[in-house]
């Protein structure tokens, strides 16, 4: 069964064409990785998936849903991580996963769970500006889980993760489908079953079944 | 409730990080007390003309001071790229913009009871109930206006195109 069922996807800015003409097709519970130099379209492909930015052009259906449209009821069950970590600065690991809980409306005994799955257990009392950037990111990891997401996006999750981030990824996407932008072509392989190749916006060749190595 | 429950977390979350990083209190209550002494020597206030000046001077302050303020709590969010986290939740917009206001207008509060007692010292004018309940009033209508930022807000991150 599809999750994400995305037909001639197309993103215009002005007169730069970000996206242009993209088919997409996740199945439940695959891994796909988005490929592509800098300023190939991972991001906006990424940022359309999550909700973040609505094509210009192009039909988009996640779990059956017309993702331009119930984009609200589709944020509860896509966990997005994005370039920026949106973390606050001055509140502490804890206290960042603590309000999201609120925004998410899930049970704040999830915090600590989440904090021994991206490794931050130790860390939690601490302000997220005194927070090593990989372990930011790690943060950002867990706010994306926080909700227990269906679905993942991940925007090149794996900068400034140290050598356990590829483990830490393999975790949280374990169980759930994702779709992950990068430009570690071993991490993909490791990670993904399929990849998606983009160019100047475009699909390059046809999406590569990858071979799986656990 | 729920919309409630959004908008308090919000709002209690600007509130710690301004506590943490006295950020923004500090530098709208020097504001006040600078516009403040400006206009006592500016103006060459006296017994006769303060209380024609007072008022003016009070509005230009409160306005000027609540515009860094409200404008202040969004432009943080997207300088940090927490707005968009946040408007990646099912959580309303309308609930979050309202936390922020709120935050945002308690802290303008804090900045008027500089700035009531810093005007009464210097224009020599009474602080009555009407008065503070005017600047009160006020600050709602500002935390209101600043409504106008909410349409870009649903049109980026909201359910209809």
């Amino acid at each position: 069964m599809s999750v994400i069922v995305g037909g001639s996807l197309t993103q215009r800015f002005g007169s730069e064409v970000g996206l242009d003409d993209v088919d997409i097709d996740v199945d439940a519970g695959e891994h796909l990785a988005v490929l592509g130099d800098n300023g190939a379209g991972k991001t906006t492909l990424l940022r359309i998936l999550a909700t973040a930015a609505r094509p210009t052009s192009g039909t988009l259906e996640i779990f059956g849903l017309n993702a331009t449209i119930e984009r609200r009821r589709l944020r509860g069950v896509i966990g997005f991580v994005a370039h920026a970590s949106g973390l606050y600065p001055a509140l502490s690991a804890a206290e960042n996963l603590e309000f999201y809980c609120t925004l998410q409306d899930v049970d704040r005994k999830r915090v600590a769970e989440v904090l021994e799955l991206v490794g931050l257990a130790e860390l939690a009392g601490r302000p997220a500006d005194k927070l090593s950037r990989g372990a930011q990111q790690r943060l950002a990891i867990g706010r994306a889980v926080l909700h227990d997401p269906k679905l993942l996006v991940l925007d090149e999750p794996d900068a400034s993760l140290d050598s356990g981030g590829a483990d830490l990824l393999a975790r949280v996407m374990r169980g759930r489908t994702a779709v992950i932008a990068t430009h570690d072509h071993a991490l993909a392989n490791r990670l993904c079953q399929r990849t998606l190749v983009l160019r100047r916006g475009r699909v390059i060749g046809v999406p590569t079944r990858l071979r799986v190595v656990h | 409730m729920r919309t409630i429950a959004v908008a308090l977390a919000v709002a209690r979350k600007d509130l710690t990080s301004e506590w943490r990083t006295r950020e923004l209190v500090p530098a709208l209550a020097q504001f006040v007390v600078l516009a403040l002494v400006i206009a006592n020597f500016g103006f060459q206030i006296d017994s006769r003309n303060a209380p024609a000046i007072a008022p003016g001077v009070l509005w230009m302050a409160l306005v000027f001071a609540g515009l860094v303020a409200f404008g202040r709590a969004f432009a943080a969010e997207r300088e940090q790229s927490s707005l968009e986290a946040m408007l990646m939740t099912p959580a309303s917009p309308a609930a979050i913009f309202a936390g922020k206001a709120l935050a945002a207008a308690l802290l303008l509060v804090l900045c008027e009871a500089v700035l009531l007692p810093a005007l009464a010292l210097f224009f020599s004018v009474p602080l009555s109930f009407e008065v503070v309940s005017a600047v009160l009033l006020a600050t709602v209508g500002m935390a209101r206006a600043e409504g106008a930022d909410t349409p870009g807000i649903y049109r980026d991150y909201g359910d209809q195109p």
